[in-house]
């Protein structure tokens, strides 16, 4: 069972995600700023993280940087998630290091077919 | 060979060569005496034979002489005949005399005065008239003044005695002839005496005619021997004088022999005497000649014996040195065995330059060096920085005691284990060198610190978790040792549960549940969240899952049991239970809610959309206004921004939650209940697209809106865009042509661009019932231009000049049909406008359609007016 690591601020969001990827399976582990997401990815070690890019304490950007720049490296993919996006949003992100890429409101047939695509469920 | 054994072989060989040379020589000089007595008995022999033959030829000339007549009666014949013979034998005889049977003399030749004297007195004449047989006198001094020896010979006529013919022998002739020859050697002579004890003859002169006792007085052995011979013995003696008549010759033994002389009536002893020194004299040169031999057989055997017992010696030692090679050899080979073939990694190093003598391959193969390296190495290299001073100081100081310590060591690779060392001094190819055998105790370290680790965390986890704990004996459930949680649980304290068993405690409401638990422990080896309840101090009972495993405290079976209290728990889930059985009442009751919320919204963003028009025309007409109204729009469109993004954020829960009950991720929906849900869910993104393009809106207007060129395929993102409309296109069978030429290439805001043609498109379907859509794109110099012509309800003269405005489709009678933010125009023409640096235009008949053409310039500049200043949301 593969395991995600969500980190995202909004607790409805929070539930949302949550419930959802485990009807479709997946365990999940919860942060909620920045820093608790990036030290539970280093300590756990999901198979995928769902990143907010909205957090309170440090950009979603940032911690993909200290997740890209710490032992992990590309080893687990990343993918970011935003509500509003604009032009060059995924460009950025994209360069910044994300594997993957989430508007909200998320389509959860769209997200599941990424989320299998970046762990290498589907061929 | 060592000095004792040489001399103890000088001294065998002395008194071997002594004996030898003895007994060599004592039998050389035994033959040698017996050899002299020989000769000396040969020559007494001869003399004794010579004077017996003497004496017998003269007793037979008498003999015949006293059987004639005419010496019978003594006539004148006779005594020429006596005559004759006197002169015939003067060098033998002094005389000769005829003595009638009364011992007178009747005739004498040459001394004619004897005549007539009567001889009868003297012994031997004595005996003769007597007896009648011949005899010998002893040796008397003559008258004329020599030493004689009468002989007489009986006469008879018929067998009448008539007297006597007796000569007188001179014995000095006589000694002349048979003794003084006798010469032995250097002083070896013969001495005469006669049976009365009467010298005789001795060439000693002034002895001859004296007693024998006389001359030999003082001298014991000469006595004994004289003695014996005075009895007719013959034999041989030794004897010693210091004396030949007075003249002292010294101490002189010497040898001689001894026979009788028998003549006729009587007899003489004759002796024959050598001196010691003679025969010892003719021993000197063989006594040299013996003791060059033995010397030489003596030092010939000296040499073979050491030369021999040299080499029996070196043999015995090679022997020796053999047999400690051989050992000496196998111990090195065990030894080096030990050493090479040890797992346990070996070291020697020398003592004083801590220099490495030698590693084993356990060594090498663990500490990950060559042997060359690790060679090349010092002891200390082989310790971390901190500890290499103490190494340093240690190794310095060991010696003669074994050591035993624990260190670190440092790896090839560098990384560092905990080792045993122990070493003892050894001596190692000559060199002061010290062996270590190393024990890397790493992993027990490491299985150490995880154990004590371990038992912390159990002790924490024992003390820190939320839930009870209790260690119990299996048997009867005595109680071994509780967490805190336990006991501000149940009420008790620490003291009130020792030695006190669950059942005692009446902890188990239901005891049968302890049955229960522990016989599924004991058969499962472990229960999981079983429900049961239990009684606290006070007696209120709790509900408790409770979770147990078997686990062996030494040697008794106990139960770690984990209750966790689930009281407040069971609460909630009655509620849940209750709020279950009013689910679909409460579905209803929220969906009314949030469309009530919905309208709500709806009506505060048509008051934010007057707000914003307001704003817009406040804009407009203070577009010459100073810097704080400048200000004061910034700050309009970041409160926009800022509370468009705090809507958007409910919606998205909203929409996220019912797009998941939809897909019946949720459970299944009846039909009634998904058209509502499809319902809330439509409203919820509508008004979020409405939001959406007031964000981009406010943007815009506040010049806060970023801009990104990039290459794009003019027939690719139209295509993107029709996709998104293809549903609807579909759903009301519209026709749709698309003329766009294949290879044309933008340089644009990709995402902006396709925003604007979703928009016309989405516009000119949701305003076309029948019919069809038509996209043509041409070049048009350095602009593209893109139409996008419908065949639905056209647009009116009058409606036209406010097309391009907010909300202006919101009052057609088409509005709810057709949705719609009533934004779309008014963005698409900001966004063509400002962002694209093109323009949007239109062309209508009522009734008959409408022709929206979009022209973009092909390479869009980021141009001066745009600021950039980052995402504002």
């Amino acid at each position: 069972m593969k395991t995600a690591l969500i980190i995202e601020d909004n607790p409805d969001n929070m539930v949302l995600i949550t419930r959802f990827l485990e009807k479709f399976g997946y365990r999940t582990l919860q942060a909620v700023t920045g820093m608790e997401g990036f030290e539970m990815a280093l300590q756990k070690r999901p198979d995928f993280i769902i990143l907010d890019i909205q957090l309170p304490d440090i950009e979603g950007t940032e911690v993909l940087r200290k997740i890209r720049s710490s032992e992990i490296g590309t080893s687990i993919p990343v993918i970011a998630m935003t509500s509003y996006t604009m032009s060059g949003d995924r460009e950025k992100l994209l360069s910044a290091g994300c594997d993957g890429y989430i508007e909200k409101p998320i389509d959860p047939e769209r997200v599941i077919s990424q989320i299998r695509h970046l762990t290498g469920e589907t061929a | 060979m060592n000095k004792r054994t040489f001399i103890a072989l000088v001294i065998v060989f002395t008194g071997a060569s002594a004996l030898l040379f003895n007994a060599f020589y004592k039998e050389a000089k035994d033959i040698a005496f017996t050899k002299l007595n020989d000769q000396q008995m040969i020559h007494a022999k001869q003399a004794a034979h010579g004077i017996q033959d003497f004496f017998g030829t003269w007793t037979g000339t008498l003999n015949s002489l006293s059987k004639m007549d005419e010496i019978i009666d003594t006539d004148a014949d006779g005594k020429r005949y006596m005559k004759l013979l006197y002169e015939a034998h003067r060098d033998q005889i002094r005389s000769i005399t005829r003595m009638d049977e009364r011992g007178t003399i009747i005739h004498t030749v040459p001394y004619s005065r004897s005549q007539g004297r009567n001889i009868s007195g003297q012994t031997h004449v004595q005996e003769i008239l007597k007896e009648h047989k011949p005899v010998v006198s002893d040796v008397f001094k003559t008258v004329q003044g020599f030493y004689a020896v009468a002989l007489h010979v009986p006469v008879f006529r018929g067998s009448v005695f008539k007297g006597t013919i007796a000569i007188g022998i001179n014995f000095e002739t006589l000694a002349k002839r048979y003794l003084d020859i006798i010469k032995i050697g250097e002083t070896g002579y013969a001495w005469v005496v006669s049976r009365d004890g009467t010298q005789l003859y001795s060439p000693v002169s002034g002895v001859i005619g004296k007693s024998v006792f006389e001359n030999i007085k003082g001298y014991p052995s000469l006595i004994v021997m004289v003695n014996d011979m005075l009895k007719g013995h013959e034999g041989t003696a030794t004897y010693t004088f210091d004396r030949i008549g007075d003249r002292n010759v010294g101490q002189t033994k010497k040898y001689a022999v001894y026979m009788p002389i028998h003549i006729e009536n009587t007899y003489w002893s004759i002796v024959v005497t050598s001196e010691e020194q003679d025969v010892l004299s003719d021993l000197i040169s063989f006594r040299n000649k013996l003791a060059f031999v033995i010397g030489a057989i003596f030092i010939c055997g000296m040499v073979f014996s050491t030369l021999g017992a040299k080499a029996w010696f070196i043999v015995k030692e090679e022997k020796k040195r053999k047999q400690a090679e051989i050992e000496l050899r196998n111990s090195e080979h065990r030894y080096r065995y030990l050493f090479e073939q040890n797992p346990a990694p070996m070291l020697i190093y020398q003592r004083g330059t801590l220099k490495m003598l030698a590693v084993n391959d356990a060594f090498t193969h663990h500490y990950g060096y060559t042997v060359q390296e690790a060679l090349s190495l010092h002891l200390t290299d082989l310790y971390p920085e901190e500890e290499k001073n103490a190494i340093g100081e240690l190794a310095a100081r060991l010696k003669g005691q074994a050591y035993a310590g624990e260190w670190h060591h440092l790896k090839a690779d560098g990384s560092i284990i905990n080792i045993v060392a122990r070493s003892h001094d050894i001596d190692y190819m000559g060199y002061d060198a010290r062996i270590a055998v190393i024990t890397d105790i790493t992993d027990r370290k490491q299985a150490e610190d995880a154990l004590r680790q371990s038992e912390e965390k159990f002790f924490k986890a024992f003390h820190a978790t939320p839930d009870a704990i209790v260690i119990s004996r299996a048997s009867d459930g005595l109680l071994l040792e509780v967490n805190d949680v336990f006991l501000r649980q149940t009420g008790y304290s620490r003291e009130e549960v020792q030695a006190q068993t669950t059942v005692e405690l009446d902890l188990w409401v239901d005891t049968n549940d302890r049955e229960r638990y522990v016989a599924a422990v004991k058969s499962e080896g472990r229960v999981r969240e079983m429900e049961t309840r239990f009684r606290t101090k006070s007696g209120m009972v709790l509900d408790g899952l409770v979770s147990g495993e078997s686990i062996v405290l030494g040697v008794q079976p106990c139960l770690l049991t984990i209750i966790r209290d689930i009281t407040q728990r069971k609460k909630t889930e009655a509620e849940l239970e209750k709020y279950r059985l009013h689910l679909e009442e409460l579905v209803n009751e929220r969906t009314a809610d949030l469309e009530a919320k919905t309208n709500e919204l709806e009506q505060s963003q048509k008051a934010l959309q007057l707000l914003l028009e307001d704003m817009n025309k406040a804009r407009k007409e203070l577009e010459t206004a100073n810097e704080r109204l400048k200000e004061l729009d910034r700050l309009k469109s970041m409160f926009i921004a800022s509370m468009s993004h705090e809507l958007r954020t409910p919606l998205n829960s909203i929409i996220g939650f019912t797009g998941m009950t939809l897909q019946g991720l949720s459970g299944e929906l009846n039909d009634e209940q998904k058209d509502n849900l499809a319902r809330v869910y439509q409203a919820a993104k509508h008004l979020l697209a409405l939001i959406t393009d007031v964000i981009d809106i406010s943007k815009i207007e506040a010049g806060r809106i970023d801009l990104f060129p990039e290459e794009v395929s003019l027939k690719k993102i139209i295509d993107e865009a029709i996709a998104t409309v293809k549903p609807q296109l579909n759903d009301k069978r519209l026709t749709l042509t698309v003329d766009v030429p294949a290879d044309v290439k933008l340089n644009t805001d990709r995402k902006r661009l396709l925003q604007c043609l979703i928009n016309l498109l989405s516009n000119g379907v949701k305003f076309t019932e029948k019919g069809g859509i038509t996209i043509t794109a041409r070049e048009r110099n350095a602009d593209v231009e893109i139409s996008v012509t419908d065949t639905g309800i056209g647009i009116t003269e009058k409606e036209m000049p406010k097309l391009f405005e907010a909300f202006e489709r919101l009052d057609t009678h088409l509005r709810v049909k057709a949705g719609g933010t009533g934004l779309g125009l008014y963005l698409t023409k900001k966004l063509a406008t400002d962002i694209l640096q093109g323009s949007v235009s239109v062309q209508s008949m009522e009734g008959q359609g409408s022709t929206f053409t979009l022209r973009v310039p092909r390479d869009l500049h980021q141009t001066s007016n745009i600021t950039k200043i980052g995402d504002i949301r």
